[in-house]
This record gives structure tokens, C-alpha cells and sequence, in this order.
């Protein structure tokens, strides 16, 4: 079939590729999507994995990443709008409330 | 190069010119949809990979999901664009993408290029949906009640804390 | 020498007749002591004083009694107690010695019973005073009748606490208080003496029952025995415990003391029974005094005898003197036991009990007419006080109270030895034996000879300075104070009680009763009658005229130099004055020799106590200094670790925090570093593995 490095590739590209815009982009919605592009990456590797398992764990744990990867980004856009309703504004260099 | 080749380099370089687009558009919306490409194309990859049930499941929930939250943030905190005329570095972008990757490569490459050959072992030619779910239901069951538990937990105390500061905001104002 | 305790089974014998009597005798006292002792506070004066007399007089008629029905000795032996397998008893001896004591003890006792009644009478008489008496009575008796010589020194020191209580009877006076502690302390520093030996005596014999030891020693033997014989060196100690009790030199210096007592007192006491009981210790154990130890007593008893003699010529307390006199003939006693002599002793003991007692209560009477007169004057308001003891101060009571001065005449004549007096029987046998053990051994001594033989001329000295002084001349005290003038003009002879007692002494000091030839004891019927062999030697006719010219020189210096003298006022300072009052500094060697020493040696103790103080403060300090050096390391080095590795953290954390501007892409940024550590690290174990 189609060779492991394939999907290694992509998913490392992803990954990567997720990690700049986390790192780069100052719009908090931007870094949401590197998040859930991060997470896309990870799932795209333990499938990979998985196909070779007769348990099938790969498959499931990607599932379960699904899952909490929704339940987080609800958790996420809630605080995102308070903040938003707080500072009127989704700039990152503006939330500094955790700088000493 | 088959078939199934060919299929795959297509969604592969569908989901890299997405997020490429993600890194670097300024227009949120543009982001967003490039994100609904992004997930399709990734839900595509689960097909090829024999897991038809987790392509489904990642339609429904990410991009029929997350995708419209994330929406429905992006047009609540919706400003002109004008206003989100950063002065960027593309190349600190490039960079960083061609790092982090570089590293993770190389870290994986000997996993990459020297995984043993290995057989597919032979699913149902319905898909790996009942398989799925009968081992959800008996070996990994534990896991499944528990997260379960934990995302009841996580969402209620959400939506309780956003109720909390809905009154507090209330009361500002 | 036997290397452990010789087992001895003593076979007990009950009392007789005789010995139950003697029983009784020796339980009155103690009765009467008992009782008077509990309820004499509320019993009237004269109840009090007449029963301890009766008591006293019962006990004379039952001693004598006694004395005329024993023949031979009785003994008896009873069980006392046992410590395991080790009997102990107590036992009792009747003998011509001890029924002779005895009467001796309990006549003079209820002489001196009767004259206290009235001589107390105007004194401070507190209700302890027969009790005392009797306590004393029955202690002498234990002695007397007492076999075993552990109870002989538990009565012992009874008579020594006896006179304790006596002497400080008025202890409201200071040199009365001081006199009696004085006396307890020479008469205990003696006794220690006793104790070593009853030690030694039982470790020898493995008891110490006299009996049993008499019939286990060669007396021969002991006689030469070596230094390092322990039954000599017992009979030593015995000696040396008499030396306190029965005033030898150097420990005599208690004696002129304890005249600080009442008068009645002194003379039972101090006279007649408990300083002979010293003597009396030394006959019944006369067996064990080996070679050495014979000279050694002889030797002190010469120094005792002649030199309180000395001492007694510059004295004017007048009871001293008799005291005085009492340490000299102790010394002559002493002599005779020491050249074995022991009948001469033993009758020089009892002649000198009655005239010595007679003397001092002669002279008492005097005492007490002078204290009568003294008390007359403080009651009309004139306290002018005066010591009623000095003789300075007497004077011409031979016109005043006839009575008195004739029984002090007789026995005056006793003591000096004039012949017809029962002193000179006794006297005289001291001197004759004396004389036998220098023509029997020689060399020095006839130096101890020569020196009775002045001691006898002394003794005559100082005698008939008292008399001259006391009954003689005119009354000195009004010279000093003419009120005294019209008081000794209305002075009267002492009452009936006083009186009687003084005359029946002054009987017994005639030569009658000891023996029918005045000139000498050997045919005497006294000493026949009393011990079962007679040891007198044969007759020496030329020692006693050599005593009786001396005595007769004496008498003439004396009277040349004190007869109707009136200026007996001016103090002498010359050597002998000084040596006299001050005892022969012996009290002052006996400060230097062991006070001074003891008192040194505690003072360096206490100093040397400060330093050992100074050492634990050093130590202190020590511990104090260690456990500030603790408090600093807990403080510098623990604390600092802590702190150290807290700061080490807080070091990293600061480090890393400047990097986070509270950016969350930077908390992004160095998860995903992290991440790819983790994962490098990761990779790099499985390639190595």
C-alpha cells in the first residue's frame, strides 16, 4: 500500500506548518486553527499507524482525540468571546495578563 | 505510482496548500474556509488509510463542528480588515514551518524509512464501523467511560463559568 | 592470730537469788528515772526529790544486803539476740568487787540524794534534775554489775550523757553549757578507744564477754608479749578510754570544767563514781595489760598525779581545786593499776569516794551560805554579783559553821594521809607497791617514785591553802562590800539535810572502817572481807614515814605562807600562774593539733570546691558556645541548602521567565522545544538501547 513515509510527511508538514501559525499569527482565532491543524496532524498519524492493528487502538484513540479536541475548542471560543466582550478586541499582543 | 498514490499526493498537497493558505492569508475568513479544505482533505487521507469510520466522524464533528464555532467566533469579533493589517514577517513563517518540520523528519525519518513491512489485516468489507464499535463496547470500554465522564464535566463547568461571568458582565453594565 | 572469727557456744546461766537482786538494784534507779522524767513537771518539789532519796536509800540497804551475803561470784549469762548463727548475750557479775562498788555507789548516791534536797531548794531546780540522778544511778550500776563489755559501754556512754545533762543542768549560764559539751566531747573522743577494742576483742575471742576472755588469756604471756599482740593492743585501748572517762593526762581538761554543775552533782560524779569508773573498768579487765601498756599507765598516771597538783596551788575557784584534787588521786589510782597493784587501787578508790565526796560537799555547804547571802542582798535590790565559788572571798567560816569545818577537817586529814584516816591506809598500799615494783625492775622508776612521793607533799600544799582560806582568817568579802559584814554575822550552821549527809562522809573517812590498825591495811578486815585474795604486799615501814615528813613540810610551808594572810587579793603573773589557768595549753595543742588542721583543710576544700565550680561554668560555657555553633549552622548551612535550592529554582524560573512576555505563543514556543527534547531524547535511548 501506500508507504509510512508518506503519511509522516504530511502529517510532519502539518504539524510544522500548525506550529508557525500558532507562533506567528496575532489574530486569536488564527491561533485556534493552527491548534486544531496541530491536532488534524496527530490524528493523521496514529491512523497511519493504526491500519496496521488489529485492535484497531490507533483508530480509537484518534477518536477520542476528536472528541476532546471539540470539547476544547468550545471551552476555548467561550473564553474568546469573554475576552473579547472584556478587552473589545482578539489582538494576542493585548492579552498580557499573564506577564509579571 | 497507482492509483492509490496518486489519490494521495492530491489530498496531501490539498491539505498543505490549505494551512499554507491559513499561515498566510490575512482575511480570517478566507482562513476559516481553508480550514473546511484542510479537514476535508484530511477526513480523505482516514479513507485511504481503511478507517472510513473516523473520516465520517471527523466530517461531522470538525468540520461540521468545530468549523462552525470557530465561524461563529470569527464573525462575532469581526472587525475590518484594515484593522488586521499586521506587518508580518513571511519569512520568520517559512522558517519556523521549515524547522519545526526539518527536526521532527529527522527525528522520525529512521521510523519513516525503515518500518518493517506490514499486511493490512483484513477488515470487514462493510468498513471498520461495527469492529469499532464492538471494541469500544468491551476492551477499551474503561477509557470510553471515562472520557465521557470528563467531557460531561468539562462542558458543564464551561458553560456554568460562562453563565458566572455573563451575570458579572450583567452587573457591569 | 586466728585468721577468721572463733565460733564460740556461750552457755547461759540463769541468775540466783543474789544476782536477781541485783537486778532489782539496777532497775530501781531506772524506774524512778522514768517515772520522774514523765510526771516530775507535775509532781510537787518535795515529792519529787523525797522518792529519788527513799529510792536511793532502799537501793544502799539492798546493795549492802547484798555485799554481806556474797561469798563468792555469781555469774549469769542470758541471750540477747542473734544475727544468724551468731549468739550474742549479755551477762552480770556479783564479786567482791562489783558488791563493793556497789555499796560504795549507792551510799554515796543517797548522801548526795539528801543534801540536793535542801541545796536545791534555793536554786533553779528544774523537774529534770532527779531524773538525771537516777538515770545516772542506774547507768553506774550497769557498770558495775555488767560482764560483757558492749553493755559495760552502752552505760558507759549512759554516764557520759548523765553528766552531759548534769554539768549543763543550769544551761542558761554559758561556761556551764560550754563545760558539759566540753566534757561529752573528751569523754567521746575517748570512747572511740573502747570501741576499737571491744572490736579487737571479739575478732581475738569471738565474743566479749569478760569471763570468757579471762579464761582464754595467759597473763604471763601477755606480759611480755610484742607491740603487734592484739589482746595487748585491746587492753591498750581499754586504757586509752579511760584516759577520758577517768580524766588522765592529757584529757583531764574536761574535769576542773565540769565544776560549773551543781555542787551535789560534783561530788557523785565527778569524786566518787563516774571518774572511778574508769578505774574500775581497768581492774576487771586488769588481765590484758601486757608489758608495755603497764609502763605506759603508770607512766601518765605519774604525770597525771602531779601535774593538776601543780595547777591547784594558783587556783582560787575553790571547787576547782577539789577537782583538781580529784585528776591527782585519779593519777595515784591509775599508778597502782599500773604496776599491778590492783587491790591498792581499788581501795584508794573507795577511801578517796567518800572523803573526796565529803570535801566537795563541805565546801558546798560553804557555797551555799555564800550564795544564801548573795540572795539575800539581790532581793533588797543591790545586784552586785560575785562568783560564790571563790575562795578570795571566803574566809573565817570555821567560827561560823564549826560543823562543817570539822568534817572538813577529817577529811582533809584523809586526803593528805595523815595517819587515823582511811586515806592513809590507801595511800600508803599505792606507795608500798610502788615502791616493791622499783626494787623489783629499777632504773627510771624510782624517778616515778620520787615523783608520787612530791605529789603527796603537794597535795598536802594546796590542801592546806584551801583550808586556810575558806575557814580561816577574816571574811574577805566585806572587805569588798561592808553590807556582806552584817550577813555573815547572822550566818548559821546549814540546815540538817545538809548536814547529816556531810557528817556521815566524814565518818566513813576514819580509819575504822577498813581496817582495825590504823597504820596499816594488811591486817584489815575491809579489804578481807571484800576480795577473795589479799595482794598487799609486805610491810615497807620507811615509805609512808618518808610520805608522812614530806606531808608535815609541806603543811608548814603552806601554813607560813596562807595563815591568817590578807593579801591573797594580788593576781601572780609569773609562769606558774599561766601555765595553771591555762591547763598547760593543752587545749590550745589539742586546737593546733587537730582543730587547726581540719579547719585548714576544709577551707582549702571549699577553695578548692570554687575551682571545681569554676570547671563545670567552663563546661557550661563549652556547651553554650556548641550550641550557638548549632544554632548557626541550623541557621547558615540547613536554611542555606534549603534556600539554596529554592534559589537555584527561582534562579531558572526568573532565568526563563524574561523570555515569556506573557505571550501564550511563547508558552507555544517552548512546550513545542520541550516536545522536541523529550522526543530527541526518545529517539536517542532507542538507538543506544
Amino acid at each position: 500500500m501506500i508507504p509510512i513515509s508518506y503519511y509522516i510527511t504530511v502529517s510532519v508538514l502539518l504539524f510544522g506548518i500548525g506550529s508557525a501559525i500558532v507562533l506567528t499569527r496575532r489574530n486569536i482565532l488564527y491561533v485556534l486553527m493552527g491548534i486544531e491543524l496541530i491536532f488534524n496532524a496527530a490524528n493523521i498519524n496514529l491512523v497511519a499507524f493504526g491500519q496496521y492493528d488489529r485492535n484497531l487502538n490507533g483508530q480509537l484513540f484518534t477518536m477520542l482525540i476528536i472528541t476532546i479536541a471539540a470539547a476544547e475548542s468550545v471551552v476555548a471560543l467561550s473564553i474568546i468571546i469573554l475576552l473579547f466582550k472584556k478587552l473589545n478586541s482578539v489582538d494576542l499582543a493585548e492579552i498580557k495578563n499573564l506577564k509579571e | 505510482m497507482s492509483v492509490m498514490e496518486f489519490v494521495f499526493i492530491f489530498f496531501g498537497v490539498q491539505i498543505i496548500g490549505s494551512s499554507l493558505v491559513i499561515l498566510f492569508t490575512r482575511n480570517v475568513v478566507y482562513a476559516a474556509t481553508a480550514l473546511l479544505s484542510t479537514l476535508l482533505g484530511v477526513a480523505a487521507l482516514f479513507v485511504i488509510a481503511g478507517s472510513d469510520l473516523l473520516a465520517v466522524v471527523q466530517l461531522v464533528v470538525y468540520a461540521g463542528g468545530v468549523l462552525i464555532l470557530l465561524l461563529f467566533g470569527v464573525l462575532y469579533t469581526y472587525r475590518a480588515p484594515e484593522t488586521y493589517y499586521e506587518k508580518r514577517n513571511s519569512f520568520i513563517s517559512i522558517l519556523s514551518v521549515v524547522i519545526i518540520s526539518g527536526l521532527l523528519m529527522f527525528l522520525l525519518s529512521d521510523l519513516a524509512f525503515n518500518f518493517p513491512e506490514l499486511h493490512r489485516p483484513p477488515t470487514d468489507r462493510f468498513g471498520i464501523t461495527r469492529l469499532t464499535g464492538y471494541l469500544w463496547i468491551t476492551n477499551n470500554i474503561l477509557v470510553f467511560e471515562v472520557v465521557a465522564l470528563f467531557l460531561l464535566v468539562i462542558l458543564v463547568g464551561a458553560g456554568w463559568i460562562a453563565s458566572r461571568v455573563m451575570d458579572l458582565n450583567k452587573k457591569e453594565s | 592470730m586466728n585468721p577468721e572469727l572463733p565460733h564460740i557456744v556461750i552457755q547461759t546461766i540463769s541468775p540466783d537469788g543474789i544476782s536477781r537482786l541485783a537486778l532489782a538494784i539496777f532497775f530501781m534507779p531506772l524506774i524512778t528515772f522514768f517515772v520522774l522524767f514523765f510526771t516530775g513537771k507535775h509532781l510537787p518539789a518535795a515529792i519529787r526529790s523525797w522518792l529519788a532519796a527513799v529510792v536511793m536509800g532502799i537501793m544502799f540497804v539492798l546493795s549492802l544486803y547484798i555485799h554481806i551475803q556474797t561469798k563468792s561470784e555469781h555469774l549469769s549469762i542470758w541471750n540477747w539476740f542473734h544475727i544468724g548463727t551468731i549468739q550474742f548475750t549479755t551477762s552480770m557479775l556479783i564479786s567482791g568487787y562489783s558488791t563493793t562498788m556497789m555499796v560504795i555507789a549507792t551510799f554515796v548516791s543517797f548522801m548526795v540524794h539528801l543534801y540536793s534536797i535542801q541545796y536545791m531548794k534555793e536554786r533553779r531546780n528544774h523537774p529534770k534534775y532527779f531524773p538525771y540522778l537516777a538515770l545516772f544511778v542506774s547507768s553506774m550500776i550497769g557498770i558495775i554489775v555488767s560482764d560483757n563489755l558492749i553493755i559495760t559501754f552502752i552505760f558507759w556512754e549512759l554516764v557520759g550523757l548523765s553528766s552531759f545533762l548534769l554539768i549543763g543542768f543550769w544551761y542558761e549560764k554559758d561556761a556551764a553549757a560550754a563545760a558539759a559539751k566540753k566534757a561529752f566531747m573528751y569523754n567521746k573522743f575517748a570512747d572511740l578507744a573502747f570501741i576499737i577494742a571491744i572490736m579487737i576483742l571479739y575478732t581475738v575471742y569471738g565474743t566479749t564477754e569478760l569471763s570468757i576472755i579471762k579464761a582464754h588469756t595467759n597473763t604471763e604471756v601477755l606480759l611480755h608479749a610484742s607491740i603487734y599482740s592484739l589482746p595487748v593492743l585491746a587492753g591498750f585501748a581499754i586504757w586509752f578510754a579511760t584516759v577520758g572517762k577517768s580524766a588522765q593526762f592529757p584529757l583531764y581538761v574536761w574535769l576542773p570544767d565540769a565544776m560549773a554543775g551543781p555542787t551535789p552533782v560534783s561530788a557523785l560524779l565527778h569524786a566518787a563514781t563516774m571518774v572511778a569508773a574508769g578505774v574500775y573498768l581497768l581492774l576487771k579487765t586488769a588481765f590484758l595489760l601486757g608489758g608495755w601498756v603497764s609502763n605506759c599507765i603508770v607512766i601518765i598516771g605519774c604525770i597525771t598525779a602531779l601535774l593538776p597538783a601543780i595547777q591547784a596551788i594558783r587556783t582560787f575557784d575553790s571547787k576547782k581545786v577539789l577537782a583538781f584534787s580529784t585528776v591527782s588521786q585519779l593519777g595515784f589510782m591509775m599508778m597502782a593499776v599500773g604496776v599491778g597493784a590492783l587491790d591498792a587501787a581499788f581501795f584508794h578508790l573507795a577511801t578517796h569516794a567518800f572523803f573526796k565526796a565529803c570535801l566537795f560537799l563541805s565546801v558546798g555547804a560553804v557555797i551555799h551560805a555564800m550564795h544564801h547571802m548573795q540572795q539575800h542582798r539581790f532581793s533588797h535590790g543591790y545586784y552586785d554579783p560575785f562568783d560564790t565559788l571563790d575562795m578570795r572571798l571566803m574566809g573565817g567560816f570555821r567560827k561560823k559553821m564549826p560543823l562543817t569545818f570539822v568534817a572538813y577537817i577529817v577529811s582533809y586529814a584523809a586526803l593528805i594521809g595523815l595517819p587515823l584516816f582511811s586515806g592513809f591506809l590507801s595511800k600508803d598500799a599505792i606507795l608500798v607497791s610502788l615502791y616493791q615494783w622499783c626494787t623489783e625492775h629499777g632504773s627510771w622508776r624510782w624517778l616515778i617514785l620520787a615523783s608520787a612521793l612530791s605529789t603527796v607533799a603537794v597535795t598536802t600544799f594546796y590542801m592546806t591553802r584551801q583550808l586556810f582560806l575558806i575557814f580561816f582568817g577574816e571574811f574577805r568579802l566585806e572587805q569588798k562590800d561592808a553590807a556582806y559584814k552584817k550577813l555573815f554575822t547572822e550566818l548559821k550552821e546549814s540546815d540538817w539535810l545538809i548536814n547529816i549527809p556531810v557528817i556521815l562522809l566524814a565518818v566513813m573517812s576514819f580509819w575504822f572502817f577498813f581496817s582495825l590498825n590504823p597504820l596499816h591495811a594488811q591486817t584489815g578486815w575491809w579489804m578481807k572481807e571484800s576480795f577473795v585474795s589479799v595482794q598487799l604486799h609486805t610491810s615497807v615501814w620507811f615509805i609512808p614515814l618518808i610520805a608522812f615528813v614530806c606531808t608535815c613540810i609541806a603543811f608548814l610551808f603552806a601554813a607560813k605562807n596562807y595563815y591568817n594572810k590578807s593579801d591573797v587579793f594580788e593576781h601572780k603573773n609569773d609562769l606558774l600562774t599561766s601555765l595553771s589557768e591555762h591547763n598547760y595549753y593543752i587545749e590550745r595543742g589539742i586546737d593546733l593539733a587537730f582543730i587547726q588542721p581540719v579547719m585548714r583543710l576544709s577551707t582549702g576544700m571549699f577553695i578548692v570546691d570554687k575551682y571545681i565550680d569554676k570547671l563545670i561554668h567552663l563546661k557550661v560555657y563549652f556547651f553554650i558556645v556548641l550550641s550557638q555553633a548549632a544554632n548557626l549552622w541550623d541557621i547558615f548551612v540547613v536554611d542555606g541548602l534549603v534556600h539554596l535550592v529554592a534559589g537555584i529554582s527561582r534562579s531558572i524560573g526568573s532565568f526563563f521567565r524574561k523570555y515569556l512576555k506573557g505571550e501564550v505563543q511563547g508558552y507555544f514556543y517552548f512546550t513545542l522545544v520541550a516536545f522536541i527534547l523529550v522526543l530527541l531524547w526518545f529517539v536517542w535511548y532507542q538507538t543506544a538501547a
